[in-house]
């Protein structure tokens, strides 16, 4: 927050003084206090200093009554291996009293224009005086560079489930079983699951007969984060499919021949699905998920266009 | 060869010889391959016929027509004869019968119109002694390339 014009107006004229340093890192100061000097100019009225180097009160008073500043900055900067320790002074030349203090230590020099940023306004006042004696360059980065990448969950899921075919497809069985084996990748409100799965009819006494096996990817959003969450969702992949029954051939008319012969008529297929349901203990290490699912093939087997069904089913996340 | 008082005369060795000619000694005509049921007055199978059967089928273009069985029936068909001809006593344009009736032994052809196809089966049957009835077998080709066989029964 930008200081008021009266709050300005008492600092102007303001003038930032080369901090002191080691031999080496002359020109590296001199751009700390140019980068300082832009920073302030957003707030106040800086006036350009010569090429003063002070650590010292005393000393930055006397460069403050020479270049005609009521306010002086100065400070130091101090190597310590490849991390630096920035210690910056705001002080009132004429009465001497010191109204900013910043001493911050960050990482690496590529961190002086951030350290810049965070100085200048506690400086001039708009900010608390600011100590931080830990890693800068570890504040700094997460300043400058937010940590996009959240945390997320993914494992393996295990789902078993009935089949319930509705438009006489899968060879026109009334009922079928379904296990299924995919990897969920979970965040707070999305997951994204590949699966595979098999579904075969139950009438192990009949002529009837399917198989399916879905090849799938799957992606739902999920409502609420507590340990009871719905969710819902589809998807698309290709699958198997063989279906198996008894059909009754009749040919002629005025002599006519009937047979009753099992037809088997199997392809792959592209399909999809709508799955919606609610996620249990979600909150835990291993969750269970209850759902229900329509599914669609396109395909036409034994007469019968696009078979479709409806599975229930639950998952285990592991 | 001569005979003695033969009232042939001098015409017994020509006669002699047209004796020898007829017992045997001549190609076989047609008449002697029939077999005897198939010979004498064609039985009376005039009516309106009814056929059942079983028979298979394979060798189809769609192979979901082969089967190893199927049953045969049929509406009923009047069928008219002249003599040992046989046809339908009323035409039609999808269906077709002709044959024949020699003896007890029935023949007869059955081409039917099957959307864009045909079938067409060759009977052939033995007349029951009460003449109600027939029973035998029959080949078919169609629809698409379908070769069938099977054994039959024909009421009247």
């Amino acid at each position: 927050m930008a200081p008021t014009p009266a709050d300005a107006a008492l600092l102007e004229p303001l003038t930032v003084l080369t901090f002191e340093h080691i031999e080496n890192d002359r020109d590296l100061s001199v751009a700390f206090r140019r980068l300082l000097e832009l920073e302030l100019r957003k707030s106040v009225s800086v006036v350009p200093s010569p090429e003063s180097v002070c650590g010292s009160a005393d000393c930055a008073r006397e460069a403050g009554v020479e270049i005609g500043a009521r306010t002086v900055v100065y400070g130091s900067l101090i190597r310590l291996g490849s991390k630096l320790r920035v210690a910056a002074f705001a002080s009132d030349v004429q009465t001497g009293k010191t109204s900013g203090v910043a001493d911050l230590a960050i990482g690496s020099e590529e961190e002086l224009d951030t350290a810049a940023t965070r100085i200048a306004p506690v400086l001039i006042g708009d900010r608390a005086n600011t100590t931080q004696t830990a890693e800068l360059g570890t504040l700094t980065s997460k300043e400058t560079d937010p940590d996009l990448r959240r945390g997320g969950d993914h494992g393996v899921v295990v789902r078993l489930g009935g089949v319930v075919p509705t438009n006489n497809g899968y060879s026109g069985a009334n009922a079928g079983a379904e296990v299924g084996l995919s990897y969920a990748f979970e965040t707070r409100n999305f997951l994204i699951e590949p699966r595979v799965a098999v579904r075969w009819n139950l009438n192990p006494s009949g002529a009837d007969e399917f198989w399916e096996v879905p090849i799938e990817i799957g992606g739902y959003y999920i409502f609420g984060r507590g340990d009871v969450a719905p969710f819902a969702g589809g998807g698309v992949g290709i699958r198997y499919l063989s279906d198996r029954r008894e059909r009754e051939t009749v040919i002629g008319q005025t002599i006519q021949t009937r047979s009753i012969d099992p037809q088997q008529d199997d392809a792959w297929a592209f399909g999809g699905f709508l799955r919606g349901g609610i996620m249990v203990l979600r909150t835990y290490d291993v969750r269970l998920s209850l759902s229900l699912e329509y599914n669609i093939s396109f395909v036409d087997l034994n007469g019968v266009t696009n078979p479709q069904a409806l599975t229930a089913g639950v998952g285990v996340h592991f | 060869m001569k005979t003695v008082g033969s009232p042939w005369g001098s015409t017994a060795p020509f006669m002699a010889l047209l004796a020898l000619g007829s017992g045997g000694c001549e190609p076989a005509t047609n008449a002697d391959s029939v077999e005897p049921e198939c010979q004498g007055v064609p039985a009376q199978v005039a009516g309106t016929w009814v056929l059942s059967g079983t028979g298979s089928r394979s060798g189809c273009e769609n192979d979901k027509l082969d089967t190893d069985r199927f049953d045969l029936s049929s509406a009923g068909i009047a069928v008219a004869q002249n003599g040992d001809t046989l046809q339908l006593a009323e035409a039609s344009e999808t269906f077709e019968l002709f044959g024949t009736v020699a003896g007890s032994c029935l023949e007869f052809t059955t081409v039917e119109a099957v959307e864009n196809d045909s079938i067409r089966y060759a009977w052939s049957a033995r007349v029951t002694t009460d003449a109600r009835r027939a029973q035998g077998s029959f080949s078919g080709s169609g629809p698409e390339n379908c070769i069938s066989s099977g054994t039959f029964t024909a009421e009247w």
